[in-house]
């Protein structure tokens, strides 16, 4: 047993092997979700609504490859992960706000935070690796992405810029997970998410001091790391003047309160977990922070 | 560049050049609010607006948006094609003749056309008496770059 499968046994989580079911995001920027569902019956495509994802559907049958049609092409659907979906309906952007997507390749939330803006407002949306730009421009491009401007900097260093928004997705870098990952057990070392934690930490506390008073900031990894997890937001609400509420989901664990004989402060509770096997998606944590 | 592009579609003037924005090899659409927040922030953008298209070599490769743009102009030259002949030319393909179901606006041999499939635009080619040489077809997402992971 690896390293990781043990820690999860502490967590109180026997992980199990996932199979996950293909999801798509409809994006009503280009085409309406009846216009696309009954396109795609036509085609021989059954598509099931995700219950817990706003724009979400399973893909149950499909005679082609999604991602090599039309509908693809002209930018009706995106893949994306139904547990991926999440982080954008918990931050609720609306249109007319000012929103800010701090790390944004390949940009599939940053064009979700688009069309729950409708496309009105202003998204900054920053990426530092700039070998994953043309995957972000792609994206945008082909989704219908018009009320975005794309820095290719570090994040963090963002604060210098003096800028304050409404609301905040950080989706941040991490380790990834077992599911996500062939042989992603024996891939990976502890020592990730030590190395992880600085540019977190780094981030978050960016992202709060750029978030206007009242502003909700939406935290996400696809980590089961709690040192990635709720570590980070623990060590957020006792630094900084923010509060964890409520995410909204019915879906997932709420967040762990003790790591490891670790107690944590009792708000980090109101965040999600997703256990894969549990929720059947990949493994996922989303936690929703208020600035005071 | 990207105005002569546009002439061989159209005269109609349907992006006023003030909110056309160059940066560097490509062109956006901008709207006036995130222009001026672009305009006081420290560093170039990469990505601002609309993607209308950018320069590869002598020629412009127009974006989706521009595309549609063009579609919704009355004067441009348009050829709508089947089902069959649309996958096709999302694969590169030329269109032959025989599976054209409709011109508008009259193209003739040497005229840039527009590709259609009913009201969706799929890119565009040259007018020619056998066939539309496929230009550019938005099968390119697919042919750009190896997807990368969320
Ligand atoms: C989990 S991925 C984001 C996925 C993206 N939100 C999406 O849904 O398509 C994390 C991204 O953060 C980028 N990144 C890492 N450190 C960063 C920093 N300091 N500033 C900005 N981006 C950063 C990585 O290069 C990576 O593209």
């Amino acid at each position: 047993m690896s390293v990781f499968e043990k820690r999860y046994h502490e967590l109180g989580y026997k992980p199990v092997p996932v199979v996950l079911k293909p999801s798509i995001r409809v994006n009503t920027l280009r085409c309406s979700e009846p216009e696309l569902f009954s396109r795609l019956a036509a085609k021989g495509v059954v598509l099931e609504k995700i219950p817990f994802a706003k724009n979400g559907y399973w893909v149950e049958k499909t005679p082609f490859s999604l991602g090599a049609s039309i509908e693809y092409l002209r930018g009706y659907l995106t893949p994306q992960e139904a547990a991926a979906q999440l982080p954008v309906q918990v931050l609720d952007p609306k249109p007319g706000e000012r929103v800010l997507d701090m790390a944004a390749a390949p940009g599939v939330k940053t064009s979700q935070i688009c069309q729950w803006m409708q496309n009105k407002g202003e998204l900054v949306a920053v990426e530092k690796n700039n070998r994953r730009l043309p995957g972000l421009k792609n994206n945008l491009e082909r989704l219908g992405v018009s009320n975005c401007i794309a820095f290719n900097t570090d994040a963090g260093k963002l604060v210098e810029w003096t800028l304050t928004f409404d609301k905040i997705l950080l989706d941040a870098p991490c380790m990834g997970n077992y599911v996500k990952e062939k042989d992603w057990f024996g891939k990976h070392s502890q020592k990730e998410f030590v190395r992880n934690n600085a540019t977190q930490k780094e981030l978050i506390s960016a992202a709060i001091t750029m978030l206007k008073p009242g502003g909700a900031l939406v935290y996400s990894t696809c980590s089961l790391e709690p040192e990635e997890d709720e570590l980070i937001i623990d060590w957020a609400v006792r630094k900084f003047k923010v509060r964890c509420v409520q995410t909204g989901l019915t879906i997932g664990n709420p967040g762990l309160t003790t790591v490891f004989d670790k107690r944590l402060s009792n708000e980090v509770q109101l965040c999600r977990r997703f256990w894969p096997s549990k929720t059947q998606t990949e493994g996922f944590f989303i936690a929703k922070l208020v600035k005071a | 560049m990207i105005w002569t592009f546009i002439d061989r579609f159209t005269d109609e003037e349907f992006i006023r050049e003030d909110d056309a924005y160059q940066l560097g090899d490509e062109w956006y659409l901008v709207p006036q609010q995130l222009f001026k927040l672009g305009k006081d922030l420290p560093r170039q953008p990469v990505f601002v607006g609309a993607f209308l298209g950018r320069k590869r070599n002598d020629y412009v490769v127009p974006g989706v948006a521009l595309l549609d743009l063009l579609a919704r102009s009355r004067k441009t030259k348009k050829v709508f094609v089947t089902d069959k002949a649309a996958w096709l030319f999302v694969c590169k393909k030329n269109v032959i003749t025989a599976s054209i179901t409709k011109t508008e606006n009259d193209p003739q041999p040497g005229d840039w056309v527009l590709v259609m499939l009913n009201d969706e635009c799929l890119g565009f080619g040259e007018f020619q008496k056998d066939d539309v040489k496929n230009m550019f077809d938005i099968g390119d997402f697919l042919r750009r770059e190896r997807p990368i992971r969320a």
